[in-house]
């Protein structure tokens, strides 16, 4: 067997490690993502933390100002940690809506860290069956007999607030983009207005007449009408993305799978 | 010494293999998400309260808590003798013209907690011959009323009442009377 000589040479060995040594160097100048911000002539510096966050912002029913009803922001103190939580949505619309109805109900996107962002929200709609009660304990599974329009969420703003047109067979979805830059501290104008769930399910009845006789032998008929749709309830779902702006297109790409609004740098 | 010389060709081996792993970015991502959920509430439970007096019957009904909003409408009816002897009256109270039913103009609007009603009907016998016809002279002032759903409008308020479709009824009760 023939015997080969590994570095043999101290020499080339030491160019090696060196030559290592620099380019671990080099390479790891990309990982220190803070920025030197000059105040003054006295050259106080800081260090910029890029913190990004989100949060959901929502006007319902007779509020007349923003509430926050969810978000998800990195920690200011760089731990790793992040700040979230959320309430729930419709909270100023009563709880038995009635069709027809309209209520107000607005919902825009907060940028709650500190760079810039590029945001998108999803709104899932639909159906509900419960059963069970208070004390055995309520329960609930979709509903996918009931159409998805019938719970008209009524979309506005669309010169910033593009609409996703492909659905993906998913009736239920509408994904729209914030087309600008939103700024840290910024919100946007809302991307929608009001909610309605449509007056066709008042007309759906069952009539069932009874006809009984009074103490004083006068006749009574009563038509009892029972509404189909008395009881059904339906969920409203919303989540905003949020990504950098910095690479937009492959961030968009990365999170999302597509950039579908062509989010630029 | 030579172990000293692999360790440290072997070192540089992976920090320069390790350089092409800047090639796998993350970016900076969040999200957040909530949901809501509301019931439909359909459906009403009225009821038509009656006080007889003076040949007059005052007339009022009442929507319980939760109801559905609705707008209610009203006809007597007491035989082909005393039908035209019969008048109404009452706030907000109407008769369109070539219609038989007496009309609420609101709507009567019942809340979480507290019922709704109308304002009060009063439907009279006035100028009752002093001859009657010959025979029985019994007869009943039979009331109906109907309430049909409030529908609302694009712009959030109920359209009139002269604009529902009194065909979607949703309680209809004939009770009898004097």
């Amino acid at each position: 067997m023939k015997n080969k000589k590994r570095f043999t040479s101290r020499a080339t060995t030491t160019v090696l490690a060196a030559a290592a040594v620099v380019v671990l160097a080099l390479s790891g100048v990309t990982g220190a993502r803070a920025a030197l911000t000059y105040f003054s002539e006295t050259y106080t510096t800081q260090a910029q933390m890029y913190d990004i966050g989100v949060s959901l912002m929502e006007k319902s029913g007779d509020a007349e100002d923003y509430e926050r009803v969810a978000w998800r922001d990195y920690s200011r103190r760089g731990d790793g940690v992040w700040n979230q939580d959320y309430v729930e949505l419709l909270g100023g619309i009563e709880q038995n809506i009635i069709p027809g109805k309209v209520y107000p109900e607005e919902l825009a996107v907060q940028n709650s860290g500190t760079i810039d962002e590029y945001v998108r929200v999803t709104i899932r709609k639909y159906w509900v069956e419960q059963s069970g009660d208070e004390e055995t304990g309520v329960t609930e599974s979709k509903d996918q007999t009931l159409d998805p329009d019938l719970i008209d969420i009524h979309f506005i703003n669309d010169s910033v607030w593009e609409i996703e047109e492909d659905t993906q067979g998913d009736e239920e979805r509408t994904v729209l983009y914030y087309k600008n830059v939103l700024k840290s501290g910024d919100i946007t104008p809302p991307l929608c207005d009001t909610l309605t769930v449509d007056g066709y399910l008042a007309t759906k009845v069952t009539q069932t007449p009874e006809t009984f006789t009074g103490e004083d032998g006068s006749t009574y008929t009563r038509i009892t009408t029972t509404y189909d749709y008395d009881g059904m309830a339906f969920k409203v779902e919303a989540r905003v993305d949020a990504i950098q702006t910095h690479n937009a297109d492959d961030a968009a790409i990365s999170a999302w799978g597509h950039n579908y609004a062509n989010f630029t740098e | 010494m030579k172990k000293k010389v692999m360790a440290l060709g072997c070192a540089a081996a992976v920090l320069i293999a390790s350089v092409s792993i800047g090639g796998a970015w993350s970016y900076f991502t969040t999200y957040a998400e909530t949901s809501g959920e509301r019931t439909i509430s359909l459906g009403d439970v009225t009821e038509i309260h009656e006080d007889i007096s003076d040949w007059t019957k005052k007339v009022r009904v009442t929507s319980e808590p939760k109801s559905q909003p609705v707008y209610v409408r009203v006809q007597a009816f007491a035989g082909s003798a005393y039908q035209d002897l019969l008048q109404y009256s009452g706030a907000d109270w109407v008769k369109p013209a070539g219609d038989d039913y007496y009309y609420y103009t609101q709507p009567v609007i019942a809340t979480e907690e507290e019922e709704g009603e109308t304002s009060q009907l009063e439907i009279s016998l006035k100028n009752i011959p002093d001859s009657l016809p010959p025979g029985d002279n019994d007869f009943n002032v039979v009331i109906v009323y109907e309430t049909t759903p409030v529908i609302f409008g694009a712009d959030g308020n109920p359209i009139g009442y002269d604009r529902v479709d009194w065909s979607q009824k949703v309680n209809t009760e004939a009770e009898g009377g004097e």
